[in-house]
């Protein structure tokens, strides 16, 4: 009886904090990109930061946080970026930050799920799914604990403001995000 | 005798003709490396919890590539192994060091391609030599026509990416990065601009 009261009204689930690894950057922000059905154009925002709350056995109580640098976009091409920092993109000076925040993880699979969350980019929020895997988690050589993840989404750059014609084939964007966060042993807040 | 003489030599002719088209038709490009059309990105496990992330920020390369005989088309692509770019200076260092690719001693990277395959839905299968590290091994990559046709300035173009992985021992990289990270996969992608 007493158990079931305790299971009930439920022990508080130990959520464990993690602070993304882009001291050492073991994460990654890697974008692609039609050009004009030919090729592709890679490229990746080089700083950014975040953290996340794990609680396994309880993914609604999952939650990352992201602050990407936008004037850190990167495409192996300094004119390029150039550009693609201008009001006619990503207008850096007036937006020089996106954020991601995800609120709600749901478990697909073993191993995979779907996390649901807001980007702000361009000064325009709006709801984004990132289709994630979990990849892993342990203790590292240095004796803290890590874990990490990789998530896939497809942003449509007209829903960001981006009116700039790169053609029909470069309508959207393809986003491979990969972060490993050092857990935390204060909590935040 | 005559009759068979204009025959012969109009079948010679034929021949000769059939050959130089033949022969036109096949399509040269170089990589647009110049304005960044073209990249070489590796993705490596770190201890199993993420993913390494990382590129190759100068190479040069060229293709030939013959719409009616595709297995017919050769690639090679030469890149600056101190161009390894993984978003992180000290980790780059070390990288270039005796540790990885040396680069001191080994500068450059080369693929040559030995065989193509395509399928009619612009699958291949690309099979060369590539040497690193002063090793030079057989790689299969398996390949996507992405397309090809007019740019807005006046040129043609035509691309292609690809996926491989390699083992970083067989390049005699010996470095004891832990086991889910004995592989190294590669994603390539490439737009050539047609040649006159």
């Amino acid at each position: 009886m007493t158990t079931v009261a305790a299971s009930a009204s439920g022990p508080a689930p130990e959520v464990e904090q993690y602070e993304i690894d882009v001291g050492n950057m073991h994460a990654g922000i890697q974008f692609k990109i039609s050009h004009l059905g030919f090729g592709w154009m890679l490229g990746r925002f080089n700083r950014f930061s975040g953290r996340f709350a794990y609680a396994p056995g309880h993914p609604e109580l999952d939650r990352v946080e992201v602050t990407i640098d936008t004037g850190s976009i990167d495409t192996n091409h300094a004119e390029r970026d150039k550009h693609l920092r201008s009001a006619d993109f990503l207008a850096v000076e007036e937006y020089p930050q996106a954020r991601f925040v995800g609120m709600r993880y749901t478990r697909t699979a073993e191993g995979q799920g779907v996390l649901e969350g807001e980007l702000t980019l361009r000064g325009v929020t709006r709801p984004v799914r990132i289709d994630v895997r979990e990849l892993g988690h342990g203790t590292d050589p240095w004796g803290a604990f890590r874990r990490g993840f990789e998530g896939t989404t497809k942003l449509v750059l007209k829903d960001f403001g981006i009116e700039y014609d790169l053609g029909p084939m470069a309508r959207e964007v393809e986003l491979f995000l990969t972060i490993e966060g050092v857990r935390q042993t204060e909590v935040w807040r | 005798m005559k009759q068979r003489l204009f025959v012969s030599l109009l079948l010679g002719c034929t021949l000769s003709l059939s050959a130089g088209a033949a022969w036109a038709e096949v399509e040269r490009y170089v990589i647009d490396t110049k304005n960044a059309h073209a990249f070489i990105q590796f993705k490596i496990s770190h201890l199993g919890f993420s993913w390494l992330l990382g590129r190759f920020d100068r190479f040069e390369g060229q293709f030939s590539y013959d719409p009616q005989h595709p297995a017919a088309s050769k690639v090679e692509v030469s890149i600056e192994t101190a161009s390894i770019d993984s978003n992180h200076a000290e980790r780059d260092k070390h990288l270039r060091s005796a540790d990885f690719l040396d680069v001191g001693k080994y500068p450059k990277a080369r693929f040559v391609s030995r065989s193509y395959a395509e399928q009619a839905d612009g699958k291949g299968v690309l099979e060369g030599d590539l040497t690193l590290h002063g090793v030079t091994r057989p790689v299969t990559i398996e390949t996507r026509a992405l397309g090809h046709g007019p740019d807005p300035w006046g040129g043609y173009r035509r691309g292609f990416e690809g996926t491989t992985r390699l083992v970083l021992k067989d390049f005699g990289i010996d470095y004891d990065l832990g086991p889910a990270a004995r592989e190294v996969e590669l994603f390539l992608s490439v737009e050539g601009i047609r040649q006159k």
